[in-house]
């Protein structure tokens, strides 16, 4: 049965709440792209992102209790949820491995031209647009998890000077955003 | 803090892409329950975001869709029921009087009531998920209801209190330096009853309440203490006989005499 309805938030998320399954087609329907974007962002490799793309998506079906929306739309924290699951898959030991195997494949990929490039997707292309110092910091906090300590600590900067700078990175990508 | 300016210095930004730290997470917080203009900046952001996010949306593999419905499937709520295909019987049952032929029309009544049947199912499935939401809508709205029913019961009888013809109503108005002040009592003079009305007093400080006085034979008589949260018209202490009343803030629980420097409204009978 093909579903042409278009809900609202709110009503879409009584719908999840009930745990019907239109609510969830729905819920993937018109998020998953957005969803699998930012994963791409973080996890390059088309593979490993579709298994952190279900990986996310259960996480949502399974947590959707702990929405909360006095604090935030349900886009922002889905977002959340799939940019710590790729962290998480990033940092760990086995997709580490894979990467150093990969790095060779990649080579003769490059040179035969039809290298994967991350910076033009999603969020990640409005980063690319940033100066260089800001490109660095974003590069950092949202695509590798790294609290404002552990740059100031990992650049040898103050960490005033890291905050000052997040700040005025935060603004510029707010200005690409809009363009 | 002037809060445009923290509005405008990215915190926002950061905010939302959950890139602060705890404290700056605190603080946000605490300042988005204070400051609407600050929070209407937060969900402006969210939904730039979104729609960013949605313009760049890349398509997922179709295989990852369909490994997550396996992952969850058991958990639906509305999952239709499963078509089991009905076994073909060996023999057709023939009904005496009709040959073999004729009786097609009894396969093809069966088909068309199976699928009527499955139609009516798939109707009253979607039908209960909307009685569902309609149930919870309704229940809120009950009880809603019945707020607005008590709060116009209540109304109602301090209308009829007010329109009873033993009734005499005093406008109090303020005295010198506070003349915007303006309360009323509504005097029952066959039963003593006092009602007053607090038309405009300004809400007193913590630990002090307002109390009124009627002055009988120019001795001011306790008529009793204001409730901060009475709305209305609010019952006070029944006064067989007097000239005047008045109205002064006193300590919570009130006072033997009134603080004459304390009084806000005055009016005669």
């Amino acid at each position: 049965m093909q579903t042409t309805t278009k809900y609202q938030e709110h009503e879409l998320l009584v719908l999840i709440r009930q745990r019907t399954r239109e609510g969830f087609n729905y819920l993937y329907e018109n998020y998953s792209g957005a969803i699998y974007s930012v994963i791409l962002g973080i996890i390059s490799e088309p593979e490993q992102a579709s298994d952190t793309l279900q990986e996310v998506f259960v996480k949502i079906w399974k947590q959707i209790e702990t929405y909360d929306e006095q604090k935030g739309r349900l886009y922002t924290w889905m977002v959340q949820i799939a940019r710590h699951s790729s962290i998480d898959v990033v940092r760990s030991k086995k997709y580490q491995a894979q990467q150093q195997n990969r790095e060779i494949t990649d080579s003769v990929y490059e040179l035969a031209g039809s290298e994967f490039n991350p910076d033009n997707i999603g969020i990640r292309k409005a980063v690319h647009q940033l100066k260089k110092e800001h490109k660095e910091l974003v590069d950092l906090s949202y695509f590798q998890g790294y609290t404002q300590e552990e740059i100031s600590e990992m650049l040898q900067i103050p960490l005033g000077t890291v905050k000052t700078r997040m700040r005025s990175a935060m603004m510029q990508l707010r200005k690409i955003f809009k363009q | 803090m002037d809060t445009q300016e923290y509005i405008s210095s990215g915190i926002v930004e950061q905010f939302v892409l959950g890139l602060c730290s705890s404290e700056e997470e605190q603080e946000i917080l605490r300042l988005r329950k204070i400051h609407p203009e600050l929070n209407a900046a937060i969900f402006d952001f969210e939904l730039l975001l979104e729609a960013e996010g949605q313009a760049n949306a890349v398509v997922p593999p179709p295989a990852a869709k369909a490994a997550i419905f396996s992952q969850i499937e058991d958990s639906f709520k509305d999952t239709l029921p499963k078509i089991v295909p009905v076994q073909p019987q060996e023999e057709i049952p023939t009904i005496p009087g009709y040959n073999g032929k004729k009786n097609n029309w009894l396969a093809y009544a069966a088909a068309a009531a199976f699928i009527l049947f499955l139609a009516n199912a798939v109707g009253s499935i979607m039908l209960y998920n909307k009685y569902k939401s309609v149930q919870g809508a309704y229940a809120s709205l009950q009880k809603e209801n019945a707020q607005v029913k008590l709060q116009f019961n209540s109304m109602y009888a301090d209308v009829q209190r007010m329109s009873n013809k033993s009734t005499q109503r005093i406008d109090m108005a303020g005295v010198a330096g506070r003349e915007e002040s303006l309360a009323t009592v509504f005097w029952n003079r066959e039963t003593s009853e006092v009602y007053l009305f607090k038309n405009n007093l300004p809400t007193p400080e913590k630990g002090k309440q307002y109390q009124l006085w009627a002055i009988v034979d120019g001795q001011p008589v306790d008529a009793g203490m204001l409730d901060a949260d009475c709305e209305g018209l609010c019952k006070l202490k029944s006064i067989p006989n007097a000239q005047a009343f008045a109205i002064t803030l006193e300590k919570e629980g009130g006072s033997p005499t009134p603080t004459m420097s304390e009084m806000y409204v005055l009016g005669t009978t």
